[in-house]
């Protein structure tokens, strides 16, 4: 089984299909499992606990050896209902808002991107410069600019935003990456690493590249 | 000699105090001989809700990674 972190499941899909390997994914898009690198191996038991992080083959073999444990019954899993998840106006917590963004991106559609991104922008306004929310709010961004959806300046608010979470994390290389791959062209070093945001980094029409050393 | 092994000391310090930072990200926690965290996510094949709870009863090799 894998878990990949994307921003789009159609690349994963080519790979796979070059690759020739067709196992179960699921798609990690807005980083929910908050992995900071890839790859990362996991060998799970009968009855899901985690029994080794990355194994040595020696290990692995063990795992495969270990008499079998009993497994509860599979849960069914199905598509969380949204107008249940959505926070009251008065009594919701930043956590609220960005489990309701979180939902509506996975299971909304394009059509609720717009959605989306207003409970990321009401879980940000309650818990101002949250990495993974920012992180989240710019991908949530670009998967509408690559839609029909599309509204001027989807491309630049990614942008401000993956600018910010990487801000609140430099070492995040999932983020960095994904910004390598799909926002403004990144030209080491970062300028985000060595002054403020307003500094150097801009995007669209009269952009400016960054000073090199 | 006091006035280097104060400096040394104080580097540390922020050192130390520094390493957090880059343990910031908010990572569910992944543990052996903890379940595995089980959230659930479009799958690649059809975007249908797909949970690693699903596979109980069978032991699974599990790979977080990207086609980067």
């Amino acid at each position: 089984v894998g878990i990949i972190q994307e921003q789009h499941p159609d690349r994963c899909r080519l790979f796979m299909q070059w690759k020739q390997m067709d196992w179960p994914i699921l798609v990690d898009a807005l980083n929910l499992y908050g992995v900071s690198a890839v790859p990362i191996t996991y060998a799970i038991d009968e009855a899901g606990v985690v029994r080794a992080v990355n194994p040595k083959p020696a290990e692995l073999e063990a795992f495969l050896a270990s008499p079998a444990r009993e497994p509860g019954p599979p849960p069914r899993v199905s598509r969380p209902d949204l107008a249940k998840l959505k926070p009251a106006e008065c009594a919701a917590s930043a956590v609220e808002w960005g489990a309701y963004a979180d939902a509506l991106f996975l299971w909304g559609g394009d059509g609720r991107l717009g959605e989306a991104i207003d409970a990321y922008e009401r879980a940000l306004r309650l818990a101002p410069g949250d990495g993974p929310t920012e992180f989240r709010l710019g991908v949530a961004f670009r998967r509408r600019h690559d839609s029909a959806a599309r509204e001027t300046g989807d491309f630049q608010a990614a942008a401000r935003h993956w600018a910010a979470a990487l801000e609140s994390d430099p070492n995040q290389y999932v983020w960095r990456r994904r910004i390598q791959q799909f926002g403004p062209r990144l030209d080491k070093p970062y300028p985000f690493l060595i002054g403020s945001r307003t500094r150097g980094w801009r995007c669209g029409p009269g952009a400016r590249r960054p000073r090199r050393w | 000699v006091i006035r280097n092994r104060l400096r040394f000391a104080l580097l540390a310090a922020a050192l130390c105090g520094a390493l957090p930072l880059s343990l910031k990200a908010e990572e569910v926690p992944v543990r052996v001989g903890q379940p595995f965290p089980s959230l659930v996510l479009p799958s690649l094949a059809d975007e249908s809700p797909l949970s690693i709870e699903q596979f109980r009863g069978r032991r699974v090799l599990l790979h977080q990674f990207a086609s980067w």
